[in-house]
């Protein structure tokens, strides 16, 4: 150790002495001195750096971080829907098909068996729902008032449902206007078809039906039938009278 | 079915330690980081960005991190990422900044404050070989060890470096201090 190596090493790293050079500081006053200098001169530089961090940055780095953070999942997770869409629509055109050949088979049911047709009502309800499988995967919510002005046509006026209604159109029930719409219960999506009691398309068969995939329920009115379609293992029951009351006629 | 309840909670559990240890991060850290972001890029809206930026980063690779004690060089390696990054993207006339916009510090007396300024106005004249190992030494407390690591030099590289920094300043001092002494007379 000399007095250069010393001098070089104290201002480069005046609070990081090893012993050696601890040692050799303290064996002279100068050198003693000349370390509190280089330790005073560090302190002046940092009073010098030492600037005012501005306001709550902590809460606004931890708060920028969630937003972000939620933003990229959020993201991610609209992604992931896209792929299940796709995936949706290439296991649509099975269902499809099978649903078609379902309708075939309960048309000729229908046909064949004209004067014993006691579960009719439920199996064209069901059918409908294959038909129309699609309509249970829409997620994206319509207003009550549009579901509103096509049930108006039929004179009834919808108040509200146990859940966002994702789907909603006119549909022909064996040459009844009804309407069919889904809405997403806590339960998955179920079926709502409202049809004229009139023709009574859905006079005959027993109130409840099911099949291994959905089951449902019947509930005939003065003006119209109203047809409850759920998931097998959905409380159905619990919704029934629900949807009954939440129409009203006009 | 109660098994997966379980790992739900534990994923549960997880996001909270999680969120717990990244909060006291933030906390210890946010200070000094904003510093060093000042010094190194002269502008207080680049320093805050670059500190968000870090930190939203550090939360994303959290799990990468496994000493608490590693942190701080951690979060600075981040942190010069991003710096580089900014120079990658477009190269911005950052560098010429009027200092006097600068000062910022409670100011003792009047006669500290100007010694202050002159000093934050040579740290920001440095080259950046010098300038980053000052400043991680004087505002992020780092050891030589530490400023080794993070700027991949070896240590005595690092005190050499150090060295000149602080022989650069004090000769830059003594200058403006000649001269405001000449202009006083």
């Amino acid at each position: 150790m000399d007095e250069l190596e010393f001098r070089r090493r104290t201002i480069a790293q005046p609070n990081e002495l090893d012993k050696e050079l601890q040692e050799f500081a303290n064996s002279s006053a100068d050198r003693q001195q000349f370390l509190n200098e280089s330790k005073a001169f560090d302190k002046q530089l940092d009073d010098a750096l030492d600037i005012t961090v501005p306001e709550n940055l902590a809460e606004r780095i931890i708060l920028n971080t969630s937003l972000k953070e939620k933003a990229r999942t959020d993201e991610l997770e609209q992604k992931g829907n896209v792929i299940n869409a796709r995936f949706w629509f290439k296991f649509d055109r099975v269902h499809l098909a099978l649903a078609a050949s379902f309708v075939i088979a309960v048309s000729a049911f229908m046909f064949s068996a004209e004067q014993n047709i006691n579960h009719a009502a439920g199996e064209h309800a069901l059918a409908h729902v294959y038909h129309e499988v699609y309509a249970l995967n829409k997620t994206q919510p319509i207003s009550i008032q549009t579901v509103n002005e096509k049930l108006a046509l039929l004179g009834g006026q919808l108040t509200d449902l146990p859940g966002k209604v994702t789907y909603v159109n006119f549909c022909d029930f064996q040459g009844e206007k009804g309407i069919h719409l889904v809405f997403e219960s806590d339960f998955g999506p179920m079926t709502v078809f409202i049809v004229h009691s009139e023709n009574k398309v859905f006079e005959i068969g027993s109130g409840d039906f099911s099949d291994s995939r959905y089951a449902g329920h019947i509930s005939r009115g003065k003006q119209a039938d109203t047809v409850l379609i759920a998931s097998l293992g959905s409380p159905v029951d619990m919704y029934n009278e629900r949807i009954a009351g939440a129409i009203r006629w006009l | 079915m109660f098994g997966n309840k379980k790992s739900n909670d534990r994923v549960l559990i997880n996001m909270a330690e999680k969120q717990q240890r990244y909060e006291a991060l933030v906390h210890v850290y946010h200070k000094e980081l904003y510093r060093f972001a000042y010094w190194l890029c002269n502008d207080p809206t680049i320093a805050d960005d670059l500190v968000q930026e870090t930190f939203l980063r550090a939360w994303r690779s959290l799990d990468s991190l496994l000493d608490q004690k590693a942190a701080k060089p951690w979060l600075l390696t981040i942190l010069r990422r991003e710096n580089a990054r900014r120079f990658e993207r477009k190269q911005f006339d950052y560098s010429d900044v009027d200092n006097d916009t600068l000062v910022d510090q409670t100011s003792h007396s009047l006669d500290t404050a100007m010694e202050q300024t002159v000093i934050q106005r040579q740290i920001s004249l440095l080259a950046d070989e010098y300038k980053e190992p000052l400043l991680l030494q004087v505002v992020m407390g780092c050891t030589g060890d530490e400023i080794a690591d993070i700027l991949n030099l070896n240590k005595n590289t690092v005190m050499t470096r150090l060295f000149r920094a602080k022989n650069q300043l004090k000769e830059a001092l003594s200058r403006d201090d000649d001269q405001l002494k000449g202009a006083s007379k």
